[in-house]
């Protein structure tokens, strides 16, 4: 075994260490020094050091202000938006458009039957205005990119976190979740929605619809938002829907549209589709016609750990969120790793 | 050269006050009171390099007649001069750093003890302790040195106080090991005696 001295026999050795005397000439050095010009560096003053979890906490909150900062200073609003035009004449604010320009907060952009232009919006996506269109670029908080389509047709590509584009119709405030849709208004205001990727929410008042890629959803002015189906949806099972939506449907209704959802042996993307529907009806449909949409939706998808026929039937809220997540997770939930998660619900947090 | 004695108590209040108005007699007094320590430590430190050691001496004093105005009287004069100190010796490593590109300085460029004197323990000590990284050293000496406790080392040096404890205890372990052959000899053979007897 190596041998050691003692730790008291250490200290007794430190204690002998030599002191040197310092040489006499170092006084008339000094004095010579003190007499030049200072060079030296001011001192600092004598304070206790910082603690290191104090240190840490400063880097932790310094990192999350920079992230959030540097997030909006990448997501923030313009005030103008450049217009590109694609086919025809488009009109900004009364003047004829024939090359790109600029789109200016309270301006309208209004396309005839055979004009189409490209919105760019910030730097955060596009947004394709149709023919017969009329969109105004609307007034928004710092992150917020916000238009009004009065009537017509846009088809929006968005790839940035969620909730930083807003779309506003006669009927619905569409918030995009991260995602690509085609939003068409006709000329009594009623929006249709068609999600290609992602989710958009639809919310009008407290009423809210969770439109996820491979659904469409309907409003009509003052009306609630609809309730999402697949866009092969055969027009009784349509009109079905929409009488639950406006709690004005029955037990025949809601076999209709059961009917005409995807069964227990689709393909599970399509399953989790038409559970997505089903979903929506739970609070929708009279209580007594819960306990079908339950059983169908469970034949479809059964629910996760944690969620309970009775939970469900009872409409506990997290119960219902966990199910819709297992169903189709949005942006801050499918992230797998839990910092990401958190980082991700931060934002929406942060933005909200 | 002799050993270290212990701690001596803090100049009277009238000489810092002096020190504080650039009295000659008074900066005198400080000096004598401190040279030979703030002169060791600094040539421990700079592994017996003595004119490097005159230089941060003299800069350290430089330092605080200049900036004796701005001393606090609740604070201890020591405290505050070592502060300065462990600026100056790290300074002075850093710019030789600069100079050499890498590395630490090449070992004990005059030994700090006289070369008759090599061999003997003193001198197996003090090279001991030039082994010891830059930090671990500047702990130990402003330990032994001057007797300063483990908080006033910590303002020395701008570290918490455990970070000075687990400084000495890293360098305590080193010289152990590195110091074995000095073990005293009765205790070996006691020991040694000890074990043949098991």
């Amino acid at each position: 075994m190596t041998q050691r001295l003692d730790p008291s026999d250490v200290e007794r050795l430190l204690r002998r260490l030599p002191v040197a005397r310092a040489p006499e000439s170092l006084w008339e050095r000094i004095q010579l020094a003190l007499q030049s010009p200072a060079r030296t560096r001011p001192l600092p003053p004598l304070r206790r050091p910082v603690p290191r979890w104090l240190t840490a906490a400063a880097v932790v909150v310094g990192v999350v202000a920079g992230t959030l900062g540097g997030l909006f200073r990448v997501y923030r609003a313009p005030s103008t938006w450049t217009v590109l035009p694609t086919a025809g004449t488009p009109i900004i604010a009364g003047a004829a458009l024939t090359k790109p320009d600029k789109l200016a907060r309270g301006e309208w952009l209004v396309t005839d039957a055979f004009s189409r232009a490209e919105l760019s919006v910030g730097r955060i996506g596009t947004a394709d205005v149709g023919p017969n269109s009329r969109v105004l670029l609307d007034r928004g908080g710092l992150t917020q990119h916000r238009l009004t389509l009065m009537h017509g047709r846009l088809q929006v590509i968005i790839s940035a976190p969620p909730r930083l584009f807003f779309v506003r119709t006669p009927s619905v405030l569409a918030t995009d979740l991260g995602c690509a849709y085609t939003l068409v208004v006709d000329s009594a205001g009623a929006s249709r929605i068609h999600v290609t990727a992602g989710w958009v929410e639809l919310r009008e008042g407290d009423a809210i619809s969770l439109v996820p890629a491979g659904l469409v959803a309907e409003v009509a002015v003052g009306e609630p938002p609809g309730t999402p189906y697949p866009p092969e949806f055969p027009d009784h099972a349509r009109a079905a829907l929409r009488r639950l939506d406006l709690r004005l449907g029955g037990a025949a209704d809601l076999e209709l549209v059961i009917t005409a959802l995807h069964g227990p042996t689709a393909f599970i993307t399509l399953r989790r589709q038409s559970g997505i529907t089903l979903w929506h009806l739970l609070p929708r449909v009279p209580p007594e016609l819960r306990e079908r949409v339950y059983q169908r939706l469970a034949q479809l998808s059964a629910p996760p750990a944690g969620v309970t026929r009775e939970g469900i039937l009872a409409l506990r809220r997290p119960m219902l969120e966990r199910w819709r997540r297992d169903l189709s997770p949005m942006w801050s939930e499918e992230a797998r790793l839990w910092w990401t998660r958190a980082v991700r619900q931060l934002w929406e947090w942060t933005i909200n | 050269m002799g050993t270290i004695p212990v701690a001596e108590s803090e100049l009277d209040a009238e000489t810092i006050e002096g020190c504080r108005r650039g009295d000659p007699r008074a900066q005198r007094a400080v000096f004598e009171r401190y040279r030979d320590r703030v002169f060791s430590i600094a040539l421990h430190f700079l592994k017996g390099d003595h004119a490097a050691a005159q230089d941060v001496t003299q800069e350290v004093f430089v330092k605080v007649f200049r900036a004796a105005a701005q001393f606090r009287q609740d604070a201890r004069l020591s405290t505050w001069l070592y502060r300065i100190v462990a600026n100056a010796c790290l300074d002075e490593l850093r710019r030789r750093r600069r100079v050499l590109l890498f590395g630490d300085m090449s070992p004990a460029i005059h030994p700090v003890v006289p070369a008759g004197e090599s061999g003997e323990p003193d001198a197996d000590v003090a090279r001991a302790v030039s082994r010891l990284s830059p930090r671990l050293r500047m702990a130990v000496l402003l330990r032994y040195f001057d007797d300063l406790s483990y908080d006033e080392i910590a303002h020395a040096l701008g570290v918490t106080p455990g970070t000075v404890a687990s400084r000495l205890s890293r360098a305590h372990a080193i010289l152990a090991r590195d110091l074995a052959h000095l073990r005293p000899t009765g205790r070996n053979s006691q020991e040694g005696g000890h074990d043949a007897a098991s």
